[in-house]
């Protein structure tokens, strides 16, 4: 009965240090996921802004090949990018550029107006958010692995703590109760 | 009287100093500069013919180093005042150029599998309701480069053949390359434009379509600067006009224009019939 109860504490005490671990990471987890989806959407909101400034300096001075040239550059440096266009009002696309993706990818989208005093140009760019699902994965990795690592650590810590005081108190205990069984045993065979 | 003594250190120091000077200025291998008019934007055109000049350099045993100009009035400007070795001309620049002065010598003109002349066109969008160059008038035009053969000079003369002057038009702009003509016209900028046929066919699936195609013109071509010396001159005629015989002759033609397979003898008297259009226009 009394084994049966200190079994039940012990896994007790394992689930709920398992469930605070499994929570950390969570949190840890989302924390992250959110700092780096903004950080990625902050980076895209900048990025479209000097997209911007660029195609108005060009577009107010109808350089319009330079702008496609700068747009096929900028698509193509950038991995994360799959789709850079501006097009006028009228639908008649300037520059569409396009990266070959795969077809389930997340997208994160975003469109910039350009106002100029002859139209209105739209500017969209479209990155691929795979980069930071691996980017996730990775971390959901590194903390299941420092996870194990921790509890792994704190059972052999636990373990040695176990040995080294408890275990050597009881063994002392143990000799000591010994030395007096045989001392009393000795007494009383010399009263006999 | 002092005694003169020899003082080894004090008579090197002086013949480090003196060493240079007793070789003449000529003798001091400058680097050559190879000019290109702006057709397109400067780093394009920095790629297109980087392998040319490399090719060149090389042969040469000459650094060589390439300019491109900011207008092609520039170019032919910077070329005149001897700026420029050698360069890379349009034909009606050449035209131009060659105008007062007939001294300037050809160092040979880029071929297409045999066929050694190009044309240009002038363009619409395909959803345009304008059916022929007389439908122009009170429409929109836009030239590349003023000197520019086939988006400027040449458009300008077809467009005055169907009766359309620059002020029959509803407004007119020179954009500098074929490339802004096309995305103007693309765009709905404008509604027509002049290009060469290189370009149209770049843009044409986006949504480009042929009003008319100019005649055929003679292709561009190098040009020797006056102030490169003849012997100069006739080395590098012959390097540029053997370079289909090199190894490494398709990625440097190629890369200054899809389709050119060799670099041919050229003269003046080719763009004759091309001077009598522009002049007739100009008159």
């Amino acid at each position: 009965m009394k084994k049966n109860l200190y079994g039940l504490l012990t896994f007790s005490i394992a689930l709920l240090f398992g469930a605070l671990l499994v929570a950390g990471n969570l949190f840890v987890y989302q924390l992250q996921k959110k700092e780096i989806f903004a950080e990625f959407e902050n980076a895209q909101a900048t990025e479209l802004k000097l997209l911007e400034q660029f195609a108005r300096e060009g577009l107010i001075t109808q350089n319009y090949a330079l702008i496609e040239w700068f747009f096929q550059q900028w698509g193509q440096e950038y991995n994360k990018v799959v789709s850079l266009s501006l097009h006028s009002q009228q639908g008649y696309s300037l520059i569409n550029y396009q990266r070959a993706v795969a077809a389930e990818s997340d997208m994160l989208v975003s469109s910039k107006r350009i106002k100029l005093h002859d139209g209105i140009y739209h500017l969209k760019m479209s990155s691929d958010t795979v980069g930071l699902e691996r980017k996730l994965d990775s971390l959901l990795v590194q903390l299941f692995m420092v996870t194990v690592g921790t509890t792994m650590l704190l059972v052999i810590l636990l373990w040695f703590v176990f040995q080294t005081v408890v275990m050597r108190h009881l063994q002392h205990e143990g000799k000591r109760r010994l030395q007096v069984e045989r001392k009393l045993a000795s007494m009383e065979a010399g009263e006999d | 009287m002092r005694k003169y003594t020899f003082q080894p250190f004090r008579a090197a120091f002086l013949l480090l100093i003196l060493l240079p000077l007793s070789f003449p200025a000529q003798a001091v291998k400058q680097a050559l500069v190879f000019g290109v008019h702006p057709y397109l934007h400067s780093t394009t055109l920095v790629e297109r013919f980087t392998p040319l000049v490399k090719y060149l350099s090389e042969k040469l045993g000459r650094d060589i180093q390439m300019r491109v100009g900011t207008s092609y009035q520039d170019h032919i400007d910077a070329f005149t005042r001897g700026e420029i070795d050698f360069a890379y001309f349009g034909p009606a620049p050449f035209i131009k150029l060659t105008e007062n002065n007939k001294s300037f010598r050809p160092l040979g003109r880029l071929s297409f599998s045999g066929q050694d002349t190009f044309r240009g066109a002038i363009i619409v969008h395909k959803d345009s309701d304008i059916k022929s160059l007389a439908d122009l008038a009170g429409k929109s035009f836009a030239f590349g480069d003023p000197n520019s053969t086939l988006s400027s000079l040449v458009p300008r003369r077809m467009l005055q053949d169907a009766g359309v002057e620059l002020e029959d038009l509803a407004g007119y702009s020179y954009l500098n390359n074929h490339h802004n003509v096309a995305l103007a016209v693309l765009v709905g900028k404008y509604d027509a434009g002049g290009v060469k046929s290189e370009v149209f066919k770049k843009y044409q699936a986006r949504g480009l379509q042929v009003l008319q195609w100019t005649p055929e013109i003679p292709t561009h071509l190098f040009v020797a600067g006056p102030g490169l010396d003849a012997a100069q001159a006739e080395q590098i005629s012959v390097l540029l006009q053997s370079l289909k015989d090199d190894p490494r002759a398709k990625n440097i033609m190629q890369s200054i224009k899809k389709g050119t397979t060799a670099i041919i003898p050229a003269s003046i008297s080719e763009y004759e019939e091309l001077r009598k259009l522009i002049s007739r226009q100009e008159g």
